[in-house]
């Protein structure tokens, strides 16, 4: 249709400001495509992103984000989570307890193994049957036994 | 015609005095006191058989195991009795059979504290000395298929 300077001397000539479609039929020409083509683009130009929601999203999760390190720190493990959120200093009672038994034990029962059960049979009578004294006296332990036998 | 002074005792420390001796007087008496004893009886059948201990016996099963070993292994509670008695005092087990078994304390021997018992069972007599805390077993009556095994725990009171 035109040639290709005359074509680009008109394409140059739509593009300076002012240029209007009366002027020649090559630069009306390329002035009626320029701003078909700006429709165009206007027309396709993506909406912008909904940035206030974005950021609505992204304060809400920093809010959660804060609440969950903050319950994090505070949720007790271990031994603070048997105690719950009292002191440790607690357990002294219930150390003092524990040791008052162990003590206690032992006190008790030392007595119980130095018990001495040697026996000394001074007489024993019976009219019938057998009298048997089965014991040991080196042995502070060993219980003595005094056996007495029916005949027969 | 002058009189003599004489001086006035001083009431309070009478009375002080009077009531040391007092109390020294009574802690003589009480060193000199012979003091009570505690005597545990407790009546137990033993025979062969299945394996058995009555729970009551668990603290005697140590001393059972070790005196009687193997000879029994089926071990019954038939009664038990104990009290705490002065010198002379008896304390008794009535058994099923119609017997008593009877143990009395007698006193401590003067040279080592050891308890004087006394056991009457039937025709049986026997006279023992034991040490503070110590058992003996007085055994051998046939009783509903088994052997009777009598323990015998003597202790002194507050000691």
């Amino acid at each position: 249709m035109f040639g290709k300077k005359r074509g680009m001397q008109a394409m140059l000539a739509a593009d300076r400001p002012g240029a209007s479609r009366d002027a020649t039929p090559e630069v009306a020409a390329f002035v009626a495509l320029r701003e078909q083509v700006r429709a165009a683009e206007a027309a396709a130009a993506p909406t912008p992103p909904p940035f206030e929601l974005m950021w609505t999203g992204v304060e809400a999760r920093l809010a959660a984000n804060a609440r969950e390190r903050v319950e994090t720190v505070a949720k007790p493990t271990g031994w603070r989570a048997l105690l719950g959120h009292r002191p440790v200093w607690v357990l002294a009672p219930v150390g003092a307890l524990v040791m008052a038994v162990v003590l206690g034990y032992f006190v008790s029962t030392a007595g119980s193994g130095d018990v001495d059960n040697r026996c000394y049979v001074d007489s024993y009578d019976a009219a019938s049957g057998t009298i048997l004294v089965e014991q040991d006296l080196d042995d502070r332990s060993g219980v003595t036994v005094i056996w007495h036998l029916d005949e027969g | 015609m002058r009189k003599r002074l004489v001086p006035v005792p001083d009431v309070p420390m009478a009375l002080a005095a009077v009531a040391l001796a007092v109390a020294v007087l009574g802690a003589a008496c009480e060193a000199g006191a012979e003091p009570a004893a505690r005597l545990e009886i407790t009546v137990i059948q033993a025979k062969s058989g299945p394996p058995y201990l009555n729970p009551e016996l668990k603290p005697l099963w140590t001393t059972l195991r070790k005196t009687f070993g193997d000879k029994y292994a089926h071990y019954q509670k038939i009664a038990s009795r104990e009290g705490v008695v002065e010198n002379g005092q008896t304390v008794s087990v009535p058994l099923p059979d119609g017997t008593v078994f009877q143990a009395t304390y007698s006193g401590l021997t003067e040279t080592r504290g050891l308890l004087r018992v006394h056991l009457a069972f039937g025709e049986f007599r026997t006279k023992v000395r034991i040490h503070n805390g110590g058992v003996f077993f007085q055994a051998g009556r046939k009783f509903d298929g088994g052997t009777l095994i009598i323990a015998v725990n003597a202790s002194l009171v507050g000691r």
